[in-house]
C-alpha cells in the first residue's frame, strides 16, 4: 500500500504560527522600545541605532511572511534570524546589562524549547554576529543610576514574556488533554463496535452454540446422542406466498415461542423453520410449542386479515442421534448432521399428503411421548408408521 | 354495598352457563353431596353482579350470605389495628367469599371489593341452614375448612400473579399506533403465551363458542394464555367499557404528533366509566416519530394520571420489547450506588451487561450513581457516557470554583453549568424510567426525584455536604441522597415488579484506613514535602466528610443488598472517592469484576438475555 505523505502549500497557516507570530511582534517590540530607552535616557543619543530601529519594525513581518510558514528546517531559520535580531540588540546596550541578559535568556528559551541543541548552536553563532555589527562599544560601562527605566523595562519584558509563554502553554497542555481524551474516546468506540459486531456475528448461531464460540474462540462439532428435532412448516392462506416480511415476522414468533419452550433455532429454509431440544422432555414441549404457535398464528392472523385468512402450522417431530457444527464455518452456517436429521427430511417429505395444523410425530417420539392424548397412528406413501395429532381443536 | 340475588328468568339461564363452576364449588365447599341435593341447592343460588371498584361487603359487618365468584376477580382485604391495610387475597372464578361469618357468628372478616367486573353466584344463610340441617356432614367439612384457613395450613385462593389481562387504549388514529400493537403482541410472546383481543375477534369468539357473556369468555381466555391484550375501540363502545372492568392494566398508546389533549375515548373512560373505581395501574406509551427525541411530556402528564409512561420510537424494535418486558414485569432495572470516583466503576458494569446481552429497562441511583444513571436514561451506551464525562471533567474542573468555606467548600457553579450544558431536558423526558435520590435536611427523610429539571435533580442529589452547597427546592434544603439511601433498591422495588440489578461500591476496608497516627497539619505537609521523610497518612478533611456521607445509610444498603436480584461490588478498595484521575483503571474494575457475576446470574436466568437487543445495537452502530 503506497504511504501518503501529508504536505502543506505555502501559503497554508501552520497550527500555531499565529500565535509565534504575535509573540515575535511583541519581543520585538519590547526589544526595541529597551534600544529606544538605552539610546535616549541611559547613552543620551537618540538616532544612534536608526537603522535598526527601522529594521527591528520590519522584521518580524518580513521574517514571518518569508519563513514563519514553513516548518522543518525552514521554518526553524526564523529562529536562528531572532537570534541575529536579538544579538543587533544586545550588542547595541551593552553586553554586560540587565536588559541584555533579559533578552539573552529570552533568545536561549526560545532555542530551547523550539529546537534542542542544534538551534541553540546556530542561534548563539546568530547572536554573536549581530553584537558584532552593532557592538561598536558592546563592553561599554552604562554611568550609574541613568538607567533604572531601562532595568524597569527589561524586568517588565521578562515578566510578559514568562507570563505569555506561559498561559499558551497552558493553552497548549489543554489541547493535548483533549486530544488525548478524543482519541482514547475514538479507540474506545472502535473497540465497543468490534465487541458489538463480534456479539451480533454470535448471534447468528443458536444460542448454546454462540456461547461456546464466544467462550473458547472455535466451534468444535457436539455429537447428540437424544435430541429432539422439530421442523415448523408454516402455510399461508389461499394458498399465496408469503413476503419477506411476514415470513420474518413468522420465523421471530417461532423464536419466541420454541426458545421458550427449550427449543434453539438452527437454521430457516424456504417456509420451513429447523429447531432442536436436549431436553429428555422435549418430545412434550414441542407438541405444546406446535400448539401455541398454531394458535398464536391463527388467532392473530384474523385481527389484520378477513375472518377466513388463517395461517397455520405443520410440525414435523422426530427424535434421535445428530451431529451439530458449522458446515461452512466461513459462513457460520450451522448444521445438523446424522441419521435423525436425513429420517426429519424423509418424514417431511411424507408429510405433505398430511393436512396443515398438524403435528406428524415418528414412532421414536411417539415412545418418548408422556402425554399421547390424541395422536393417532397412520402410515405415510413409504409405509412408514406416523403418529398425527389434529392442532385443530386445540384444548 | 351488598347486592341483592337476582333471580330473572334471564339469570337463571346465565347461572346455567356457569353451573360446572358451581358445581366444583359447592363439592369443595360441602363434600359429596347426592346428585338431588347438589341440583335443589343449585336451584336456590341467586345471581349478583359487580362492577370494578364496588364493595361486596365491608369488614365487621353481619353476614347474611356467601358468595362463590363465578366471573371476575375480588380483593380481600383487612384493615390492620394500626389502620393498615393488607391485602389477604384474590379470590377467582370458583373461590367462595363470605362463608365463616355464616358459621362463627360474627362479622365479615374482611372488606371485598371487585377488583374486575365480577359475577357472582349468592346462597343466603337460610339456605346453608337448611343444608346443614339436611346433611349433617356438611357442617364437619366446612369446619374442617375453616380451621384450616385460620391454621394458615390451606392454600386458600390464588395471589395475584402480576398482569395477566391488559387493556390497550390506542388514543389517536394514527398509523404509528396500528404498527406498536402487533409488534407489542409479538414481543410478549418472549415470556408467555399471548392472546390479542379486539371487539371483532372477540365478538366471533362468543359467536363461535359456548360463553353467553365475555366475562366467561375473558376468563377461559386468561387461564389458557399468560397475557390477554385487550384492544379497546377507538371510540366510547360497550368493548371498551368491558376491557376497563376486566383489566390489570390499562396502557393508554398515544401518538404524540396528535397533541396531548384528553381524547374523547380517555374523558368518557375515566369521566363515565371511572364512576365505578378502576384498580388496574395506568400507564401511559408516547409514539415518537423516528430520529425525534421525547420533549414537553409533563404536558401529556398534567392532564393524565398515569402510574408511569414510556416513550417508544416509532419502528424501533428495542423500545417496543422493552415495554413488553414492563408488562411481563421482566423489565431489568439497575441502581447505582454513590461513591464519589469509585462511580466510575458503574461505567464498567454498564459495558459488561451490554455486552452480556442484558438491556436495562429502568435506572436510578443516588449521588454520583445517579449521574451515570443519566447516561442510560438519555439512551447513550457505556462508550458514549464514558465519553461525555471524560470530555466534562477534561474541559472544566467540576469543584474547581473554591469560595470562603462558609456554607461549602465551593461554590457549584461550575458544576450547575456543567449539568445545565449536558443534561437540559427533564427527567420525564427521558427514554427510561428514571429517578435519583437527595436527601431532605428540612424534612429528614429522602427525596425521590422523578419529575422536573434532570439537573437540579441531579444537583441535589451530589451535594456532598460542606465541599457543595445544598440546593434548595420548596423551601427545604437537599443534600447529597447518599446519606440517607445510597442505594434505593427500595425505591426501585415500589415502582417495578422485574429484576433489579444493584451496584453497591461500599468497600470492606478504606484505602489507608490504618492510621499509626493522626498528624498535625504541619506534620502532614511536612512528610509530603521535605525529602527523606516516609509519607504520612492522614484522614484527611475530604475523604472524612464523603466517608462519611455513605457511613449513614449503610443499614439501609445492607437491607437494599437483599432486594435486589443481583447485587455486585466491584472491588475498589485501593481507589479513593477523589480518585478522579483513575477513571480508566476504575471502569476496568468494575468492567472485570461484572463480567463472571452477570454471566452466573444469566445462566441462572436466561429469559434476560437479549440476543435482538444485540443485533439492533450492531445495526445501529453500522449506520451510526
Amino acid at each position: 500500500m503506497p504511504r501518503t505523505r501529508t504536505t502543506f502549500s505555502p501559503r497554508q497557516q501552520l497550527p500555531g504560527q499565529g500565535q509565534l507570530y504575535a509573540i515575535r511582534v511583541l519581543f520585538t517590540g519590547m526589544a526595541l522600545a529597551m534600544l529606544v530607552i538605552n539610546d535616549m535616557v541611559c547613552r543620551g543619543q537618540p538616532g544612534t541605532h536608526l537603522w535598526l530601529l527601522l529594521a527591528g519594525v520590519a522584521y518580524p513581518h518580513v521574517a514571518h511572511l518569508l519563513l514563519g510558514r514553513h516548518g522543518g528546517r525552514r521554518g526553524q531559520a526564523i529562529l536562528v534570524a531572532d537570534g541575529l535580531f536579538a544579538g543587533s540588540v544586545i550588542g547595541a546596550i551593552g553586553l554586560l546589562s540587565a536588559p541584555s541578559a533579559v533578552l539573552a535568556a529570552i533568545s536561549l528559551f526560545n532555542w530551547t524549547i523550539m529546537g534542542g541543541a542544534s538551534l541553540v548552536a546556530m542561534g548563539m553563532i546568530a547572536a554573536f554576529i549581530g553584537v558584532a555589527i552593532t557592538g561598536t562599544q558592546p563592553f561599554a560601562p552604562i554611568a550609574a543610576g541613568d538607567c533604572t527605566a531601562l532595568d524597569a523595562l527589561a524586568a517588565i519584558v521578562l515578566l510578559s514574556y514568562f507570563f505569555v509563554i506561559a498561559r499558551l502553554m497552558f493553552g497548549f497542555i489543554g489541547e493535548l488533554r483533549q486530544q488525548q481524551a478524543e482519541l482514547q474516546a475514538a479507540v474506545d468506540v472502535a473497540d465497543g463496535a468490534r465487541a458489538i459486531a463480534d456479539r451480533a456475528l454470535l448471534g447468528v448461531l443458536p444460542g448454546s452454540a454462540a456461547d461456546k464460540f464466544a467462550e473458547k474462540g472455535n466451534l468444535p462439532s457436539i455429537a447428540i446422542n437424544n435430541a429432539t428435532l422439530l421442523l415448523i412448516e408454516i402455510s399461508w392462506p389461499r394458498g399465496e406466498s408469503p413476503t419477506i416480511t411476514e415470513l420474518a415476522e413468522s420465523f421471530q414468533v417461532c423464536d419466541a415461542i420454541l426458545t421458550r419452550h427449550g427449543f434453539e433455532g438452527i437454521k430457516t429454509f424456504g417456509r420451513h423453520y429447523l429447531a432442536m431440544c436436549r431436553a429428555n422432555t422435549g418430545p412434550d414441549d414441542a407438541v405444546r410449542a406446535s400448539r401455541e404457535l398454531n394458535d398464536y398464528l391463527r388467532d392473530h392472523q384474523a385481527l389484520v386479515d378477513s375472518p377466513t385468512a388463517q395461517r397455520s402450522v405443520r410440525a414435523i417431530l422426530h427424535c434421535g442421534a445428530v451431529t451439530a457444527g458449522l458446515v461452512q464455518p466461513e459462513r457460520f452456517n450451522f448444521d445438523l448432521l446424522g441419521d435423525a436429521a436425513e429420517a426429519l427430511l424423509s418424514l417431511a417429505s411424507m408429510a405433505t399428503a398430511q393436512p396443515m395444523a398438524t403435528v406428524i410425530a415418528s414412532p421414536a417420539v411417539r415412545r418418548r411421548l408422556q402425554d399421547a392424548t390424541g395422536f393417532v397412528a397412520t402410515y405415510g406413501n413409504t409405509g412408514t408408521e406416523l403418529h398425527i395429532l389434529s392442532l385443530v381443536a386445540s384444548p | 354495598m351488598i347486592p341483592e340475588p337476582l333471580s330473572t328468568s334471564e339469570d337463571i339461564r346465565h347461572l346455567k352457563g356457569y353451573t360446572d363452576i358451581l358445581e366444583e364449588a359447592l363439592a369443595h365447599f360441602c363434600g359429596n353431596l347426592d346428585d338431588a341435593v347438589m341440583q335443589t341447592l343449585l336451584a336456590r343460588i341467586g345471581l349478583a353482579r359487580l362492577r370494578v371498584g364496588d364493595t361486596l361487603y365491608r369488614q365487621g359487618e353481619a353476614g347474611t350470605s356467601m358468595h362463590i365468584v363465578l366471573s371476575g376477580r375480588l380483593q380481600v382485604r383487612v384493615t390492620m389495628t394500626d389502620g393498615s391495610e393488607r391485602v389477604l387475597a384474590h379470590p377467582q372464578p370458583g373461590d367462595a367469599v363470605g362463608e365463616m361469618a355464616l358459621f362463627t357468628g360474627a362479622g365479615r372478616a374482611a372488606t371485598v371489593v371487585a377488583v374486575r367486573d365480577t359475577t357472582l353466584g349468592v346462597l343466603d344463610r337460610g339456605d346453608i341452614d337448611a343444608l346443614v340441617a339436611s346433611q349433617p356432614e356438611v357442617f364437619y367439612n366446612v369446619a374442617q375448612m375453616i380451621i384450616a384457613r385460620l391454621t394458615g395450613a390451606q392454600e386458600r385462593v390464588l395471589k395475584r400473579r402480576g398482569t395477566r389481562t391488559a387493556m390497550l387504549v390506542p388514543l389517536h388514529h394514527s398509523a404509528a399506533i396500528e404498527a406498536f400493537i402487533p409488534h407489542l403482541r409479538q414481543a410478549l410472546l418472549h415470556f408467555g403465551s399471548v392472546l390479542h383481543l379486539d371487539s371483532r375477534s372477540a365478538t366471533r369468539r362468543l359467536e363461535a363458542g359456548e360463553d353467553e357473556e365475555y366475562g366467561r369468555l375473558l376468563d377461559e381466555c386468561e387461564r389458557s394464555h399468560d397475557f390477554v391484550l385487550l384492544e379497546a375501540d377507538r371510540m366510547p363502545s360497550a368493548w371498551s367499557r368491558t376491557c376497563y372492568g376486566y383489566a390489570d392494566r390499562i396502557v393508554l398508546i398515544a401518538d404524540v404528533s396528535m397533541g396531548p389533549a384528553l381524547t374523547e375515548l380517555e374523558q368518557w373512560l375515566f369521566g363515565a366509566a371511572g364512576t365505578h373505581r378502576s384498580y388496574a395501574e395506568i400507564e401511559l406509551v408516547l409514539l415518537h416519530a423516528k430520529a425525534t427525541r421525547p420533549t414537553q411530556t409533563r404536558e401529556w402528564l398534567a392532564v393524565r394520571q398515569i402510574r408511569q409512561h414510556y416513550h417508544v420510537q416509532a419502528g424501533d424494535e428495542a423500545s417496543t420489547t422493552r415495554i413488553a418486558r414492563f408488562l411481563s414485569d421482566n423489565a431489568v432495572s439497575l441502581v447505582l450506588a454513590g461513591g464519589g470516583a469509585r462511580g466510575f466503576a458503574h461505567l464498567g458494569v454498564i459495558r459488561a451487561l451490554h455486552e452480556s446481552g442484558i438491556t436495562v429497562d429502568a435506572v436510578g441511583g443516588a449521588s454520583f450513581g445517579a449521574l451515570a444513571a443519566t447516561g442510560l436514561a438519555r439512551g447513550l451506551d457505556d462508550r458514549q457516557i464514558l465519553e461525555e464525562q471524560r470530555l466534562a471533567f477534561s474541559r472544566d474542573d467540576p469543584l474547581g470554583d473554591y469560595t470562603i468555606p462558609i456554607v461549602s467548600l465551593v461554590r457549584g457553579e461550575h458544576l450547575n453549568r456543567i449539568l445545565q450544558t449536558h443534561l437540559p431536558m427533564d427527567i420525564e423526558d427521558l427514554w427510561l424510567p428514571f429517578f435519583a435520590i437527595s436527601s431532605d435536611l428540612s424534612a429528614n427523610k429522602v427525596r425521590v426525584h422523578e419529575r422536573g429539571p434532570l439537573w437540579r435533580a441531579i444537583r441535589a442529589s451530589v451535594s456532598l455536604p460542606a465541599i457543595l452547597p445544598p440546593t434548595l427546592e420548596d423551601g427545604h434544603l437537599l443534600i447529597d441522597g447518599g446519606i440517607l439511601n445510597n442505594l434505593p433498591v427500595d425505591v426501585m422495588r415500589d415502582k417495578l415488579r422485574g429484576p433489579i440489578i444493584a451496584v453497591d461500591l461500599a468497600v470492606e476496608k478504606e484505602h489507608g484506613a490504618e492510621h499509626k497516627m493522626i498528624p498535625s497539619g504541619m506534620e502532614y505537609i511536612k512528610s509530603r514535602l521535605l525529602p527523606g521523610r516516609q509519607s504520612i497518612e492522614a484522614p484527611t478533611v475530604s475523604r472524612v466528610i464523603l466517608q462519611v456521607t455513605t457511613l449513614a445509610s449503610r443499614k439501609e444498603v445492607d437491607s437494599a443488598r437483599k432486594l435486589a436480584d443481583l447485587y455486585l461490588n466491584p472491588p475498589l478498595g485501593n481507589y479513593d472517592f477523589l480518585d478522579w484521575g483513575s477513571m480508566r483503571d476504575i471502569v476496568e474494575v468494575g468492567y472485570r469484576y461484572s463480567v463472571p457475576q452477570v454471566r452466573d446470574w444469566l445462566r441462572r436466568n436466561p429469559q434476560h438475555r437479549n440476543r435482538a437487543g444485540l443485533a439492533t445495537a450492531w445495526r445501529h452502530n453500522l449506520t451510526a
